[in-house]
């Protein structure tokens, strides 16, 4: 018998040497052989599998059936902004006049890059109203990091912020994880502030807590439940008036470009995550690039190499920075990300980065306000006219009271055909729901019907969800026993 | 183009809906004296049509090293890419999903980060893989915060001939902790055991060497690893390359704790030094210390096998400060092409690029040094195990600057390597060549004439 279902076999299991296989296809060896010394060479071939061509592609054509993606299935995942990925980015990141530059070649070769990071580094500094930009971090946690480095080299420099002895750091308790796990890298104790009932930073602690070992507070604003804290400039002041910096996490930052600007709301220093804001692809968990922007008395501490446009308007890399913290990565950066960053926001123009901005923040709204009736949220009401920015979080505290859990739910959307949101964070048993602006109102609309269902089928037999997904390419799967006795690679 | 399929009509009903009456209600919260009154100071809104043009026009001011006869390595690697890796890894399913966190709707980029994992573990003849680092610079680095916090110790000792970018990267890295760097000082192009001997002590949490180096000189592992673990717990990290793991000896079977490396050779472009690929592979006995994604088999309730993200308490979104790493996302899709790179060349395939490698490597030193004035840096000592010998770069000092035959090359077409100066690593007299399986002998000849020509 056959199951219908069963996995693909694994590439291990499918060895077959082949008589033709591309690389026993290259060219004859045109040079005579040149004796090795044996005891440098493995004792043994590679023990990797051999497979002909036709079953590569058969086995990752099967394989790439089994995800879902933007491309073939909506995926709300809140905090993730997993919006449309345009086939010219992908067409741009592929032209061979960018794939073949070498990252060490002369400036004068990779003019056409240097330009193209040079105008990138100038976008990014307008929309986050800042002066300079490193584009070198390689995601958003490494653009934490390198600005935590930044902040705390301008606070060692004696002919900078002058105070060493700031290195604590205040980050919201509704903060991404990574921020603390950056803090950490850095040596810096991190002291997490607050929240009110209302989702928003706890400012009588705040107060409280700033003092003169404070280097900066982590912010994510609009903040991780979803909600712009109008605070943001209070905020600001307080630090400043304490000596200290105003650090944004720029994860939210697609409810708000076009419409307002860090750099105008009291932040000292940002990160952005281009593979959220600027539609640069997932790729299954990466690559993402997060360039970090900062105002002019943070420059000189930035990573090197950077890129400058000279008097005669060519582009060079200059990496002669005596304050700079180094490097955070080889070579310049995710170059072909930013590519695809550069193509995104070159299409969309001031007016498009707008529309981008406040139609993320219409499809929350508008899924927040037909959702809500059967879906408990904790800080949206249409009814009190208290609205989310481009995310929204519910407890359905009702649908869980039937018996089901969060994962029951998560997995019966997988059912649909629908990416299940974020869960269980930034509170517990909750969902985090992001549509991103790119989603039709035909998308959404169904959304909210596979969601009624879902709810429909909840109060009807909660038992049959709880054995969800039925429709998924495998039945639900024992995630506790691969952390019991983990089972990391092919026997 | 915003990509934005709201209409106006749309925009209307959905605000009924909400019972707002405008976009604007939702930024309430926001003070007006921080809203932008203004339109962003940006280019036009671009038609794709224009994008086309613009991109090329932009494309063409880059003279490619892929379109030249290329012998820059210095960390990335001119290899051959079947085009098998490019059509697969542009599947939009692979492009466009997120990280596995769902895994019966990511089964396709758990198996494919599965068998990387494995693949990873073969070519570094360890225990345990992850799914994934930056690149090669933040894999070692990530390998030494493992091993500065599994051992307690608060001293790392970097051999000189590691790649000037992640001595770079451990420094600044090692900047703000208490963690002491230590360069360990080549000799003739490699580092001695004496000398790791001479500057090891008990509170040593690490030795770090790449092989092959910088120059391209094959190092000693083995003797060097037993001099690190001459020390309690102290560990040994080896900086790879995974060509080369396909034909000299491996990672793990000359004794290292921790394998990083560069991924971009297995079917990476240049694209001006990435996104690349950081491997990353230890001993079992450090599996809960790793930093990163890692994948694990289990199985559905009918019992058939599928994969799903494992060990994720060791991971920043639910360990926070005491994470073993801040990493959250990865390099997913280039952990995709560089599984089916290996896949579609197989090991016989994966030897044989790096036989050529080697051979042609060999074939053009040996003429270069046959020419007036050149002669290579390192002495060559064959029979001595690793002494002297090279894999496919290699460092020739010249009888004038390497800006000379930089310059000489660029009207034939022709990028003779690296200057040593530039990169760090030397003099400006000292040029540093990589030779790939790419090279045909008629490139290697032309080499040779310019740089007989050229000085």
């Amino acid at each position: 018998m056959i199951d219908p279902k069963a996995s693909p076999k694994l590439i291990f299991e499918q060895h077959n040497p082949a008589p033709k296989t591309p690389s026993l296809d290259l060219p004859q060896l045109d040079v005579p052989e040149i004796a090795i010394d044996s005891d440098l060479l493995a004792d043994d071939l590679l023990n990797l599998p051999e497979v002909g061509q036709l079953d590569v592609v058969r086995h990752y054509t099967a394989l790439a059936k089994r995800n879902f993606s933007v491309d073939a299935n909506f995926y709300p995942l809140g905090s993730c902004t997993m919006k449309f990925n345009p086939s010219i980015n992908e067409a741009a990141a592929s032209m061979e006049g960018f794939t073949g530059v070498h990252p060490l070649q002369d400036d004068d070769d990779a003019q056409g890059m240097l330009k193209m990071l040079h105008e990138t580094q100038t976008w990014l500094a307008e929309i986050a109203g800042l002066d300079q930009v490193s584009l070198q971090p390689a995601a958003g946690a490494h653009g934490e990091f390198t600005a935590l480095k930044v902040i705390r080299a301008y606070f060692n420099d004696p002919k900078g912020g002058n105070a060493p002895q700031r290195r604590k750091v205040l980050a919201p308790d509704t903060a991404h994880g990574t921020n603390p796990a950056s803090c950490a890298m850095c040596g810096a104790g991190v002291i997490s502030v607050p929240s009110t009932q209302d989702g928003y930073v706890d400012m009588d602690a705040l107060r409280e807590m700033v003092d003169g070992e404070t280097a900066a507070m982590m912010i994510t604003n609009p903040n991780t439940a979803g909600l712009f804290d109008g605070q943001i400039g209070e905020i600001a002041k307080i630090l400043h008036d304490a000596g200290a910096l105003l650090y944004l996490d720029g994860a939210n930052m697609n409810a708000i470009v076009g419409v307002a600007r860090p750099g105008d709301f009291g932040v000292d220093i940002m990160h952005y995550n281009t593979h959220k804001t600027f539609s640069t692809p997932h790729g299954c968990g990466g690559p993402g690039s997060g360039p970090i922007a900062v105002k002019d008395f943070l420059a000189p501490y930035l990573p090197v190499p950077q890129v400058v446009q000279n008097d005669d308007k060519t582009y060079s890399l200059k990496s002669n920075l005596p304050k700079s913290i180094g490097k955070v990565r080889s070579f310049f950066g995710q170059v072909g990300v930013l590519l695809r960053c550069w193509t995104y926001i070159a299409a969309a123009g001031p007016d498009g980065i707008r529309n981008i901005g406040e139609t993320a923040v219409l499809n929350a709204n508008y899924l927040a306000a037909c959702m809500e009736d059967r879906f408990a949220m904790p800080y949206f009401s249409k009814a009190e006219k208290k609205y989310c920015a481009h995310e929204f979080i519910t407890v359905p505290k009702d649908l869980l009271a039937k018996g089901v859990t969060l994962i029951d739910i998560a997995k019966r959307m997988i059912d649909y055909g629908i990416h299940p949101p974020t869960m269980h964070w930034p509170v517990h048993d909750c969902l985090m729901i992001e549509p991103t602006e790119t989603e039709s109102k035909a998308t959404l609309d169904h959304f909210i019907k596979v969601m009624d269902t879902i709810a429909d089928g909840i109060e009807e037999d909660a038992a049959f969800v709880k054995a969800a997904p039925y429709h998924a390419c495998i039945d639900r799967l024992d995630e506790v026993a691969a952390a019991r006795s983990p089972v990391l690679t092919a026997s | 183009m915003d990509y934005v399929q709201i209409t106006q009509a749309d925009r209307l009903e959905m605000l009924e809906k909400i019972g707002a009456p405008d976009v604007e209600s939702f930024y309430a919260n926001l003070p007006a004296e921080y809203r932008l009154q203004r339109d962003l100071c940006l280019p036009p809104a671009r038609s794709e049509l224009q994008l086309q043009r613009d991109l090329e026009a932009m494309a063409k001011l880059n003279n490619t090293a892929t379109s030249q006869s290329c012998f820059l390595g210095g960390g990335a690697y001119d290899h051959f890419i079947p085009q098998v890796v490019n059509n697969m890894a542009a599947k939009g399913e692979f492009v466009t999903a997120y990280t596995p966190y769902q895994a019966e709707a990511s089964q396709g980029s758990l198996q494919a980060f599965f068998e990387f994992q494995t693949q990873v573990t073969r070519l570094t003849d360890l225990d345990v893989s992850n799914a994934s680092m930056y690149d090669g610079a933040t894999a070692v680095i990530e390998g030494v915060l493992l091993a500065l916090n599994s051992t307690g110790k608060r001293r790392v000792l970097v051999g000189e001939t590691l790649h000037p970018d992640y001595k770079t990267v451990i420094k600044s890295y090692l900047h703000d902790l208490a963690a002491q760097y230590v360069e360990l000082p080549a000799t003739d192009g490699i580092i001695s055991t004496d000398t790791i001997t001479d500057l090891i002590d008990n509170d040593t949490a690490a030795v770090v060497i790449q092989s092959p180096n910088v120059f391209g000189q094959i190092e000693n592992w083995t003797k060097q690893f037993e001099v690190a673990h001459s020390e309690n717990k102290t560990m040994a990290i080896a900086v790879f390359n995974p060509i080369a793991c396909s034909f000299l000896k491996r990672p793990g079977a000359c004794g290292a704790d921790i394998a990083a490396g560069e991924g971009q050779p297995l079917g990476i472009p240049f694209q001006f030094g990435g996104p690349y690929l950081g491997l990353f592979a230890a001993r079992k006995k450090f599996m809960r210390k790793m930093p990163g994604r890692l994948i694990g088999q289990t199985a559905d309730k009918q019992g058939r096998r599928g994969f799903c993200l494992t060990l994720q308490t060791r991971e920043q979104h639910i360990r926070g400060a005491k994470a073993t790493s801040n990493i959250c996302t990865n390099q997913g899709l280039l952990a995709v092409r560089a599984t089916i790179y290996m896949s579609a060349m197989g090991p016989r395939g994966m030897q044989n690029v790096a036989k050529q490698c080697y051979h042609k490597a060999h074939y053009l030193a040996d003429q270069i040094i046959k020419l007036d004035g050149y002669s290579r840096a390192f002495s060559e000592a064959p029979g001595a195990s690793g002494g002297g010998a090279f894999f496919h770069e290699f460092v020739i000092n010249c009888p004038s600057t390497a800006q000379t035959m930089i310059d000489a090359g660029k009207k034939r077409s022709i990028l003779p390597g690296l200057c040593c100066e530039k990169l760090g690593i030397g003099t400006a007299n000292q040029l540093l060549i990589a030779v790939t399986e790419k090279r045909t002998v008629e490139e290697l000849d032309a080499l040779v004439s310019l740089l007989k020509e050229g000085k």
